[in-house]
């Protein structure tokens, strides 16, 4: 080393080649850490471009708030407005053309919310003015837990359940988001439905919760039609038979649970015209059980 | 090393910070400058005059006056609870506390969802603050509600809603585009309704 400084630098003195030599080794090698470093980062940035997503990546991705935003991207009040406008005429198959079929979760959100508030409200006041004005009314706090236990559990589970059920029969072109759309719009009509239920007549309550039973079981069905006649043909019934079910099920906890009291005669009446008279639970099953 | 002297200053950086030493005051000092803040802060959500440049005070978030309002309308809705519902105080309580923040958080989720560029915190910390006048009546509901037909109660209820509504919705409308306004803005008065409806019916 001494002999190739002494040969290379003969001028200088070997101490300040020594030195010299040593600062250069020093660059080269800071040098070649850094790059090094810049070269590993860039080639892991490529791997991640190219890389699938690994397993643990794909099951934490629904919990963070990028993945919902596909979602929520090109929605704008009017197509809001023009799907709920849709889900109250079933006879007409255009809740898939609006937007292209886009699912969006703005709609499931925000119906199920207002369906928890309209239902517990409906049912507490419709209890109100069926109990008579001697007997003393306590609100029911309870329907607001159940109502929202009950509501966004359906709103997952059936969607889920119909899901299933017909890309086991076949059907093609189906995603789990477009089906919780489409049934959280066919629960639309639920709300205006549940404002008249609040009042207490058993035969306008009736009337009114058969009407959304069929309006939202055939808003499902006609906008499903095409798909079950191309893909499902022989066992569409299967499915018909299982969103109408879900509906009349769903629709008899309403009644039976927030609904319950009515009043029968409006002439010995409630609250509703400040008389004193008696306060009837729906005897509809009651009655039968008791016959047994 | 003299450890008699350690809570001294070591230079004149010190020496200069010493007088806002959050230790060295005594704490109801402490306690009326977080209440001045809470109170300033009010005044500048609720009384929109207040607000000349436009929103940016709201940058320093803080959650205690939230949680104030919160805890005071949740006592106040569950102190009458035994008498007037038939689920305990307890529950009333906890469906309230829980229905705030989490609504808080649901909404503030929705605004970023839809494209707003807020921050989290702001976002809760506006709404916290707008459940102020849903406190009020229900402060006067429960005090005064059973001596006054429903008609009279239903004026401080529809007063405080649209002032809550209003004060949020001015704050929750200017983050979205344009073309979603109303998406943003139906969450925020679903929550307040949500609210005054407990405030009125208990």
């Amino acid at each position: 080393m001494s002999s190739n400084g002494s040969a290379l630098k003969g001028s200088a003195p070997p101490d300040l080649a020594k030195q010299v030599l040593v600062q250069k080794l020093a660059q080269q090698i800071v040098n070649q850490i850094v790059s090094d470093d810049v070269i590993d980062d860039k080639i892991e940035e490529e791997e991640n471009h190219n890389k699938e997503p690994t397993c643990c990546q794909m099951f934490y991705a629904p919990f963070t708030l990028k993945y919902y935003q596909p979602f929520f991207n090109d929605l704008t009040t009017k197509v809001i407005a023009q799907k709920l406008w849709a889900s109250f005429f079933p006879f007409k198959a255009t809740f898939f053309e609006i937007q292209d079929g886009k699912a969006d979760l703005y709609g499931p959100v925000w119906i199920y919310a207002t369906l928890v508030f309209a239902v517990a409200a409906a049912g507490n006041i419709s209890g109100y003015l069926a109990t008579p004005s001697n007997i003393a009314f306590h609100y029911n706090f309870d329907f607001i837990p159940t109502a929202s236990s009950l509501l966004f559990g359906i709103a997952f589970l059936v969607p889920f359940a119909i899901y299933m059920v017909m890309k086991m029969l076949g059907g093609r072109h189906l995603h789990l988001t477009s089906v919780i759309c489409i049934y959280a719009y066919a629960q639309t009509c639920i709300i205006p439905v549940c404002v008249v239920c609040s009042i207490p007549n058993p035969q306008l309550q009736w009337g009114a919760l058969i009407y959304a039973m069929i309006n939202s079981s055939l808003f499902l069905i006609v906008n499903y039609w095409g798909e079950l006649e191309k893909n499902i043909q022989a066992k569409k019934h299967i499915v018909i038979w299982l969103i109408a079910g879900c509906q009349v099920v769903l629709l008899l906890l309403f009644k039976m649970y927030f609904f319950l009291y009515v009043y029968t005669n409006p002439y010995t009446g409630s609250r509703f015209d400040q008389l004193t008279k008696i306060v009837h639970t729906d005897h509809f099953f009651l009655h039968h059980h008791q016959q047994h | 090393m003299d450890y008699t002297n350690q809570k001294h200053p070591q230079n004149y950086s010190q020496m200069e910070d010493l007088k806002t030493l959050d230790l060295e005051e005594s704490v109801s000092e402490t306690i009326m400058r977080d209440l001045r803040m809470i109170a300033y802060k009010l005044k500048y959500v609720l009384i929109p005059k207040e607000q000349e440049d436009n929103g940016k005070e709201l940058r320093n978030w803080d959650l205690w006056g939230p949680l104030i309002f919160c805890l005071t309308l949740a006592m106040t809705l569950s102190f009458k609870a035994d008498s007037t519902t038939s689920s305990s105080k307890s529950d009333v309580f906890a469906i309230i506390f829980v229905l705030i923040w989490v609504g808080a958080f649901v909404v503030t989720l929705n605004a970023q969802l839809l494209g707003g560029k807020v921050s989290f915190f702001q976002s809760v910390c506006l709404l916290g603050y707008c459940v102020f006048p849903i406190n009020i009546e229900a402060i006067i509901i429960a005090f005064v509600g059973s001596y006054l037909p429903f008609v009279v109660k239903l004026i401080p209820v529809i007063i405080c809603f649209a002032w809550s509504a209003y004060s949020s919705v001015g704050f929750m409308a200017s983050l979205v585009p344009p073309h979603k306004k109303k998406l943003a803005v139906y969450p925020v008065f679903l929550f307040y309704l949500f609210l005054s409806w407990f405030s009125l019916i208990v």
